[in-house]
């Protein structure tokens, strides 16, 4: 068993095979070796953690993605995505992306890959408007960049 | 669950402050990149200029990331105004990214297309000013003939590198040819492009001087020439004739490390001229679409090509008989190279995979079948049989087919095949000439391992294939694919005499494991499970609806 303290001091003790989906851990323990001492996750905090060792418990022993694929060489990016994949990811926009920032920290590959397909197929299709109003992001642009976006959006439509 | 959580004492952590950004705005810009790219997707297209365009206009945080990724931006689009290509020049340009120039046809009216052509021209002017980072030129064009021919001339005019062009790919249209001659000649042919390894030309036109300065020529990997004219008058339209095998033979000596090649309407030469065969040792897949076969048998008996391991022929019109089909599988064999036993053809596909949408291609043969090296040690040319599908051809009898294959290639280690005699087929029963029977003509398949029958024509013929089973020993399985017995098996004559058969092939077919019905209508579940009880328990026989 390897014991992890997440940042907000909750320490969980979990299997080794189901926690080395993660690379960061994978490559941790490899270098350590055997210890009693728990290993700090200072970016992860337990209710997140939670969520990834769900992850990484149903995916149990399934055979670890190639880790030296260069994304640039992966074919068309396709947004499908398993269904028990889209059920895990069905929580609320918080709860989103710290999944996507603890998968991209414990490096976990396949969690990370489904995460942000995840936010690409809701923001497929939409307007910047849409987006904002999606994402909760607020229109920061100065009046200078405001009259540059509406060149751009002028010379796009400009067929 | 195999984790739990241990019990540890807990402080309180400081949690959110109240000018937060949003959740999606706490991901790094490597994540939002990422999310982008799966957004925008990765073909070229306006789509995805447009998406990034998207992007950079929703706040700043993600345009400054998205201003800051060059790759986005190589993406030249001809479908918006010369200002917006200058915006994606300007933004790509730092980087030494790929730029593809690509144009596509438009359905504008004549008007349209006369602005349409203007503005295109302007924007493929910016981009081709960027010749030292083209990585690729793929010119799909709408463009009118002197439009393109004035930006072509601008472009070989311009004393610039083309440095890092790694890919050049010309298209027009039936009916609107490109002018490519002054592109090849001056900028391909005679100055350096040191990155060069692929050309692309189709539906275009190039000097007669087809040919490749040696250290010009020695990095080309691929070419594919699909209906390319040659015309050194300046009135192309009246002088063009297809480029000759003989001039693209000449090409083809100044592209010693060729491995890929393609070609299409080639123009035959006398078939009493003679000429030298040209060894192409690197040539790892040829293709070869012709109308007939006399082209394609013409071209492979001028070329060696010892080491190539697909070889993909696409006949254009209906073959017009074994006796076509022979000789151009003589004339592949000799393309091989008579001595050669080191397993070079893994691939062979004969097949009538329709490349010209402008022709009819709906009475097309099709063959596939696919060699695998070291399968046989007495055969050179050991091959193993994929699929040979006819469909209705009134010139060529299916069993002259089998045999013009098996004795044409050296088909004898064939492992499986699988047959789909066209509809109607008149039957594999009565011929005068027990020779004659294609079933005779799988005799001479003694690996044969696998045997998938398919089509309606099948179930009138099923006696003659059942008495034709005992007659290998290899066989392990028998598939039969969407053949209707309209009585089912129990009901229909066939049944007693298949149990019966089935009962006596312990000892002529000692391997036989399978026997499968797969999508057969009127075959039931109960006539298979009749037809087990019929047969000895080591071959088990199969039905499956909804395979």
């Amino acid at each position: 068993m390897v014991l992890l303290l997440t940042s907000d001091n909750e320490m969980f003790s979990v299997a080794e095979d189901v926690i080395k989906r993660s690379a960061y851990i994978k490559n941790m323990l490899e270098d350590v070796g055997e210890s009693d001492l728990p290993i700090p996750l200072p970016n992860v905090e337990s209710n997140v953690l939670v969520k990834i060792l769900e992850y990484c418990e149903h995916y149990r022993g399934e055979p670890l993605p190639a880790s030296d694929v260069d994304p640039a060489e992966i074919g068309d990016r396709s947004l499908d995505i398993a269904d028990w994949d889209q059920k895990y990811m069905a929580v609320d926009q918080e709860m989103l992306f710290e999944i996507i920032l603890a998968a991209n920290y414990l490096d976990i590959k396949s969690l990370l890959d489904v995460g942000c397909k995840t936010v690409a197929k809701m923001m497929k299709g939409k307007s910047s408007e849409e987006i904002r109003t999606l994402f909760n992001i607020a229109n920061d642009f100065t009046p200078e960049e405001e009259a540059q976006i509406r060149k751009e959006n002028a010379w796009a439509e400009c067929r | 669950m195999s984790f739990s959580i241990v019990p540890t004492d807990t402080t309180d952590t400081p949690h959110s402050t109240t000018n937060e950004p949003p959740p999606i705005n706490r991901l790094p810009p490597e994540l939002l990149l990422e999310i982008f790219q799966h957004v925008s997707g990765k073909s070229q297209s306006t789509h995805q200029t447009e998406a990034w365009v998207t992007f950079s206009h929703t706040c700043q945080y993600w345009r400054s990331i998205v201003i800051g990724f060059p790759r986005a931006w190589s993406n030249i689009s001809f479908n918006h105004g010369p200002d917006f290509a200058d915006m994606l020049l300007s933004r790509s340009i730092d980087s030494a990214l790929p730029l593809t120039v690509h144009l596509t046809p438009t359905s504008a009216t004549q008007a349209d297309d006369r602005t349409r052509g203007k503005a295109t021209e302007e924007v493929l002017m910016r981009a081709l000013s960027e010749s030292a980072r083209l990585q690729s030129v793929r010119i799909h064009t709408p463009l009118k003939k002197h439009a393109l021919r004035r930006v072509l001339r601008s472009w070989k005019k311009a004393d610039q590198p083309l440095l890092v062009l790694a890919h050049l790919d010309i298209r027009g249209r039936e009916g609107r040819l490109t002018d490519a001659r002054e592109l090849l000649d001056h900028k391909v042919m005679n100055s350096g492009v040191p990155a060069l390894r692929s050309i692309d030309l189709r539906g275009a036109y190039i000097g007669t001087k087809l040919h490749f300065q040696a250290e010009l020529g020695a990095h080309i990997q691929r070419l594919s020439l699909w209906r390319v004219y040659v015309s050194d008058s300046p009135d192309t339209a009246t002088a063009a004739r297809l480029i000759s095998v003989t001039e693209l033979l000449t090409c083809l000596k100044g592209l010693p490390h060729l491995d890929d090649l393609s070609v299409s309407r080639l123009l035959d030469v006398h078939p009493e001229a003679s000429f030298l065969p040209l060894s192409l040792k690197n040539l790892k897949k040829l293709g070869i679409t012709e109308p007939t076969t006399l082209t394609a048998s013409m071209l492979l008996n001028l070329l060696r090509i010892p080491n190539a391991h697909t070889v993909h022929i696409a006949l254009l019109k209906p073959l017009r008989g074994p006796r076509y089909l022979a000789s151009l599988l003589r004339s592949l064999n000799t393309a091989w190279g008579p001595t050669l036993d080191d397993g070079f053809s893994d691939s062979i596909q004969y097949t009538s995979t329709p490349g010209e949408p402008t022709l009819n291609a709906s009475t097309l043969d099709v063959f596939e079948f696919r060699s695998k090296p070291h399968s046989c040690p007495v055969h050179k040319h050991p091959a193993q049989i994929l699929t040979v599908t006819v469909p209705e051809n009134p010139n060529l009898p299916f069993i002259s087919l089998l045999h013009t294959f098996r004795e044409g290639l050296n088909l004898y280690p064939a492992q499986t095949i699988s047959l789909c005699p066209p509809p109607g087929y008149p039957g594999l029963l009565g011929s005068p000439d027990p020779n004659r029977h294609w079933y005779y003509a799988l005799w001479h398949f003694p690996a044969l391992e696998c045997l998938i029958l398919q089509g309606e024509a099948v179930s009138p013929n099923i006696l003659t294939i059942a008495t034709a089973l005992h007659l290998f020993l290899s066989l392990e399985r028998v598939v039969i694919r969407r053949t209707a017995f309209p009585l089912g098996l129990r009901g229909s004559s066939v049944a007693p005499f298949l149990a019966d058969f089935i009962k006596q092939l312990w000892n002529r077919t000692p391997k036989l494991r399978s026997l499968e019905f797969v999508e057969c209508p009127g075959v039931t579940e109960a006539d298979c499970l009749w037809l087990s009880a019929q047969v000895r328990q080591s071959v088990e026989i199969i039905w499956d609806r909804h395979a």
